[in-house]
């Protein structure tokens, strides 16, 4: 590989990171309000919401499968976060219910596309639509609204002026690229995405980390949707519609596969902090709702073709 | 998977009993179905209630016919529920704007041109159809609420265009024609012609059918262009049977989820190669009677939304089954 190919190659991978600089330097220029710490503060705080859910479906996609349920799970949680305050005093008890229940989804998830074989893309369509049902009948169609004060502690409380769930999701993060890049387990997700059936024949039992992704994936949703509904202090059955368009177009613009077996959480992360920071800017300049949508819509469509591409051309 | 593919085959030519079994047993379902029906209820059998029956299911039943060809191609399309919806808008501002001519044209206009866009970005780019559809939703949704304000459009009750939903031949809705004429051509498209021979083929083995001198790019495209007309067609019925349309709200994504769960229920397998329209028929009236008996029963909406999900997977797993159970036996 000469020095060019090497450029290349390096410019191709970074490309969310130049991007992101691009978008800081864009958004200084237009608007003196950017670099007020409490808009940073706003869009580190999107960042997090956003990326928790990204940082569990990275694993999925990685592992070669695909959670299109990511959504209502997050709404489902947020949803039984807010409500179990009625019955349980205790924030940490309310939040580990959550937490759990999207480990169920999850793990429902996994058994359907494992034990089941069933196309993940179908199987967690099907899945999505049994919460969606689940969702309406808990919630009635209404805001739930957090009876618990303290529960808008998790995401206004701070810690050297930061807020809590920055520090939650970028210690998360860390954790999850160390478990990923250094642990057996990590290796093994890539080795799945990679190629199923050498896996199985290496003794790794590829059915028990996919329905481990699964999980991972769903517990993610579920801080994501705590997040979120700490921060508005209600749940609305409405949270998760848009979470899908995002996470995925960051994840495909951060870099990771469709393919499975390529890809990482910190490059998705940064591509979830460029797309808040277009967020803000959409808010900042005050660019109406429909033009959002089509630049969502369009980052997915774009990112998912480019992925195709280039692995056209490594084949 | 091609082993798969093979042994149905050689199972098709081996016996045409087993064959009927073991490809049609959503038929066994749908006669248990309507026995069941017809003891809890006595007005199941009335001539009201069948076509009642069959007017609610023709909207995702002529979705689900764009979505066999999709998933006997081997992709999904997900915008289909969105295609209805910009469609249904479109043509309920031209009936009140001018008149129902260009209506009806320039909703089968824009829900092919949807189509077709799909159909570019993933028969001939490549793209994964689910997510190039998932995209495709969040501009669809944008695209209705510029056109339409965010607001209800109410359309003109006086203009022929409602006469698609609301007129009658001897006492049998007009809709119910266009449904069964939209099933002959689209199973003579699939069962006569050799672009329906080379839909079975690209989703049974892309690269096969490429090395055999197929288009499989093309082929993607011209599925996803039937689809999209097929949900305008189905847009046309919704705005003309509402005689208004408005963009947000979930009917979209709940004709979407039947129009899936129909073509699962009648057999489809979303691998793909596999799958035909007189299953997903079958499928369409299984889910109308079933959701005709819940209705009977009297279980509420969110429930029958959760009935229909575990019908969606554990349909799944049955065609699973008996995919399996037809190899092991074969070996």
């Amino acid at each position: 590989m000469n020095r060019y190919e090497k450029f290349k190659r390096f410019s191709r991978d970074n490309i969310p990171f130049y991007t992101l600089i691009l978008l800081v330097i864009f958004l200084s220029s237009i608007s003196p309000y950017f670099y007020k710490p409490g808009n940073i503060m706003i869009i580190l705080q999107n960042a997090a919401i956003n990326g928790a859910v990204a940082i569990g479906a990275t694993l999925v996609i990685i592992a070669g499968e695909f959670d299109l349920s990511i959504g209502t799970t997050m709404t489902l949680t947020a949803a039984f976060a807010v409500g179990f305050q009625r019955y349980f005093s205790s924030i940490f008890l309310v939040c580990f219910i959550a937490i759990i229940s999207g480990m169920m989804v999850g793990l429902f998830n996994g058994l359907l596309v494992t034990k089941a074989r069933l196309n993940s893309f179908i199987a967690t369509l099907g899945t999505f639509i049994m919460l969606d049902g689940i969702i309406l009948l808990y919630t009635h169609s209404e805001s739930l609204r957090a009876i618990n004060e303290n529960y808008a502690l998790i995401s206004e409380g701070k810690l050297l002026n930061i807020r809590y769930p920055i520090w939650v999701i970028a210690f998360l993060l860390i954790l999850t690229h160390f478990f990923l890049t250094k642990s057996r387990i990590g290796r093994y997700i890539f080795a799945i995405g990679g190629n199923k059936s050498i896996s199985n024949l290496f003794g790794i039992n590829t059915d028990k980390i996919k329905i481990f992704t699964f999980m991972f994936c769903g517990a993610f949703a579920a801080i994501s949707g705590i997040l979120l509904s700490s921060r508005v202090m209600s749940a609305s059955p409405l949270f998760g519609e848009r979470t899908m368009l995002i996470v995925y177009g960051a994840i495909f613009l951060g870099g990771t596969s469709l393919r499975g077996g390529e890809g990482g959480v910190i490059k998705t992360m940064i591509a979830i902090l460029v797309l808040s920071l277009l967020q803000n800017a959409f808010g900042i300049l005050g660019i109406p709702l429909p033009y959002q949508l089509y630049v969502w819509g369009g980052i997915l469509i774009l990112m998912v073709t480019l992925d195709r591409k280039k692995h056209q051309k490594a084949i | 998977m091609i082993t798969e593919e093979r042994t149905i085959t050689i199972n098709r030519r081996k016996s045409s009993l087993i064959y009927f079994v073991t490809n049609y047993n959503s038929l066994f379902f749908l006669i248990l179905l309507v026995i069941v029906s017809s003891i809890i209820s006595n007005a199941f059998f009335s001539f009201t209630n069948i076509t009642n029956l069959l007017k609610t299911s023709v909207v995702y039943g002529i979705m689900a016919f764009g979505f066999t060809l999709c998933i006997i191609s081997g992709s999904i399309d997900l915008s289909l529920g969105y295609n209805l919806a910009i469609t249904a808008v479109i043509a309920t501002i031209f009936v009140r704007d001018y008149n129902y001519i260009w209506a009806v044209i320039m909703c089968l206009i824009v829900g092919t041109l949807v189509g077709l866009v799909n159909g570019f970005f993933i028969g001939i780019l490549g793209a994964n159809s689910v997510i190039v559809t998932l995209g495709m939703t969040s501009v669809l949704y944008a695209l209705g609420v510029q056109t339409s304000g965010g607001n209800m459009i109410l359309g003109d009750v006086r203009s022929p265009f409602s006469l698609i939903g609301r007129g009658k031949i001897y006492n049998i809705p007009y809709q119910i024609f266009i449904f069964i004429l939209l099933f002959f051509i689209l199973n003579i498209l699939l069962n006569k012609t050799r672009f329906g021979k080379y839909i079975y083929a690209v989703g049974g083995d892309e690269a096969i059918s490429w090395v055999a001198g197929i288009k499989t790019g093309n082929v993607r495209l011209t599925v996803f262009i039937i689809a999209g007309f097929c949900a305008a067609v189905a847009g046309m019925i919704f705005a003309s049977r509402n005689e208004s349309a408005v963009i947000s709200g979930g009917a979209y994504w709940q004709n979407q989820f039947d129009a899936v769960t129909a073509v699962v229920v009648g057999g489809g397998s979303i691998s793909g190669g596999r799958g035909s329209l007189v299953k997903t028929l079958l499928g369409i009236l299984i889910l109308a009677f079933l959701r005709n008996l819940l209705n009977l029963i009297g279980i509420s909406f969110e429930f029958q939304q959760i009935f229909k999900a575990l019908v969606l997977i554990i349909a799944m797993l049955f065609n699973n089954l008996f995919i399996r159970g037809k190899l092991q036996s074969n070996e």
